[in-house]
């Protein structure tokens, strides 16, 4: 009699359900001693509804095909000395902020993953972890490699894994990856899984690669088309665990609830350096902050949002501030960018005339007689030869990290500070959203290595100013560092500029 | 509330502690309506330093980009401490002053209020 070969639906069971057991030796508790402490309860594990029905054998096959045609392109955009046809080399503050910031929380995901699919005590769950758990990581390497190009033409990217543990502005997603990663499985997968990646993520990947194919990075955007499918199934994740827990136990609504709070305003804060990248350092603009968050979270996100209201989910708190926001954000962030730039590992500016009225029509009034005045000033100072740079450490958020320059949600003259306090030690909050999580659980953020704090702790290689600070983070002095015009990759810029044209048949003709 | 955790207790003493600095204090100052310097600025200070001293010595200089620096009268500021109403004695050390560790100063200088008329 032939072989009877099994279904989809079926080899997936047999391969991923049907490798599971319930212990006997020990008990599934102390197996298994993650997936409760929580508080979450699950009645029925068995009710898990596989958000995709990917086999490990499966996943090897598509992985690796994909996998060849993203090395071809790359190898092509190499041999063809594809750096020299990006928009203008201040794209590249964009690349070397992916590299320094995204890059490494990729690698965080995977083991971030590696545990919660270690974790549960559902194998349906632990498939679909340890699936998402190697993408992170290939997602990790074929970042490295795609930016690895850039490395050898242009400054700021040689050390950023060393970078990632000092620096200051990289303690922003750092410490934002290593709050989710040092909580519970099932705050960790709403976390990433859910809040970032399902809620945010068209806010983190249409600026970056939309953003790399209007400014010709033809490495970056293969990148972006060999993660999407990834990214549909992690999402789908994401989807399928809030909706898991709603549906098992009416107690975990309150606590999912508390976690979407908290993990939106982490997420909405962490892209705020995202929003600055997509508004001023990309040459070609795909679309301002304020029309991206009208999108993807005023359209989409709040629909989502009332879809869950089913469960008795409501809006995450803070949420209208973050609409408050999105007329300054990324104005507000720039110029404190700007100022910081002898510890910044990328170039800054001051954006030229036509990147101004293209704020000036995006942004409105606000715009003109705040921010714009702002910046001339600022232009005004630079072609003085007196360009500014703020070289006294800031205040620091307690949660977030980002530096407290932060306004008022109702009066943008007005910075937003908030004090909290925990066994009689003051802390500093940007935000009414960022103290609420701290006041939730302060024993967990009095921990936080506070960068300026640290240096003046003596704790940062005894660096005592700026300078010395940026060289412990292996920058150089003006040329990883401050500002764009004059610096090396602008010099070398230009030079490749001519030369390229020199040597086009066009222009020879 | 407090941190969902496993095992007995999970207390930890602040990063950010007193005993860090060796007698010295950490703490913030932010000149009000002048957004062109973008949060408040960081300093480890000791705590005898006197109030003036301080604001001449190290303020002034961090904060002179900004073209109402060189008129700027402390005496005639308006202060704040911890976000309270406070009348601080320049000629008085911080700690007789009452500025303690993670302190938060702030002023604002009635008739200096910024560039372009909106606090910049």
């Amino acid at each position: 009699m032939a072989k009877k070969k099994l279904g989809l639906k079926e080899r997936y069971a047999a391969l991923t359900r049907g490798l599971d057991w319930e212990t006997t030796y020990e008990p599934m508790d102390e197996v298994f001693p993650y997936d409760r402490y929580e508080g979450i309860k699950i009645v029925d594990w068995d009710a898990w509804a596989d958000p995709f029905r990917l086999t490990m054998d499966a996943y090897w096959k598509y992985q690796s095909e994909k996998e060849r045609k993203l090395y071809a392109i790359l190898d092509a955009f190499q041999q063809n000395n594809g750096q020299l046809n990006i928009s203008d080399a201040r794209y590249l503050s964009a690349v070397k902020i992916w590299l320094q910031g995204i890059t490494p929380l990729e690698y965080v995901a995977h083991r971030g993953f590696a545990h919660a699919g270690r974790a549960f005590r559902g194998a349906g769950a632990r498939v679909a972890c340890q699936m998402q758990s190697i993408d992170e990581l290939r997602h990790a390497q074929t970042q490295l490699h795609a930016f690895s190009h850039y490395n050898k033409y242009f400054n700021g990217m040689h050390n950023f894994a060393h970078m990632r543990d000092r620096a200051w502005y990289l303690s922003i997603p750092k410490s934002f990856f290593e709050d989710a990663y040092s909580a519970g499985p099932f705050e960790f997968v709403t976390s990433i899984s859910f809040a970032f990646e399902y809620v945010l993520t068209n806010l983190l990947f249409m600026p970056f690669v939309s953003g790399a194919a209007y400014n010709g990075d033809m490495a970056t955007t293969t990148f972006g088309f060999s993660a999407q499918s990834d990214e549909s199934r992690h999402m789908t994740l994401g989807l399928e665990v809030v909706k898991f827990m709603l549906e098992q136990h009416e107690d975990n609504v309150p606590i999912v609830q508390a976690w979407l709070d908290k993990w939106f305003w982490r997420g909405y804060r962490l892209l705020g350096l995202v929003g600055t990248m997509m508004d001023y350092m990309l040459p070609k603009k795909v679309m301002c902050w304020k029309e991206a968050w009208e999108i993807y979270w005023e359209e989409n996100g709040i629909a989502l949002f009332h879809d869950l209201g089913r469960y008795g989910i409501r809006l995450p708190k803070h949420h209208e501030v973050a609409g408050k926001e999105k007329h300054r954000l990324t104005h507000e962030m720039w110029t404190t960018l700007y100022q910081f730039g002898n510890a910044l590992g990328l170039h800054t500016w001051i954006p030229n005339d036509e990147e101004l009225d293209w704020f000036s029509e995006k942004y409105g009034e606000l715009f003109d007689t705040m921010y714009k005045p702002r910046l001339l000033y600022l232009r005004e100072l630079e072609e003085k030869g007196e360009r500014y740079f703020n070289n006294r450490l800031p205040m620091v958020c307690q949660v977030c990290q980002i530096p407290v320059f932060f306004t008022e949600p109702d009066d943008p003259q007005t910075q937003c500070v908030r004090i909290v306090e925990h066994s009689g030690t003051k802390h500093h909050c940007c935000s009414d959203g960022c103290k609420d999580i701290f006041e939730r659980e302060p024993e967990k953020y009095v921990q936080a290595l506070i960068p300026p704090q640290q240096v003046y702790r003596g704790e940062a290689g005894g660096a005592t100013n700026i300078f010395e600070y940026a060289a412990w983070l292996h920058l150089e002095r003006d040329v990883d560092t401050g500002e764009y015009r004059g610096s090396p990759d602008h010099q070398h810029w230009l030079e490749w500029q001519r030369r390229h044209k020199a040597a086009s048949p066009d222009e020879a003709a | 509330m407090s941190v969902a955790h496993l095992g007995p207790g999970y207390d930890f003493p602040s990063a950010n502690r007193a005993e860090g600095y060796g007698g010295d204090i950490n703490f913030y100052i932010q000149w009000e309506q002048h957004l062109l310097i973008a949060c408040p600025s960081a300093y480890r200070a000791p705590p005898d330093m006197i109030f003036g001293d301080f604001l001449e010595q190290l303020f002034r200089p961090d904060y002179a980009v900004h073209p109402d620096c060189a008129q700027l009268d402390f005496g005639q500021c308006e202060w704040r401490y911890d976000q309270q109403p406070w009348q601080p004695d320049l000629g008085k050390s911080l700690r007789d002053n009452g500025v303690a560790h993670m302190g938060f100063v702030q002023f604002r200088s009635p008739g200096l209020d910024g560039l372009h008329g909106v606090g910049n």
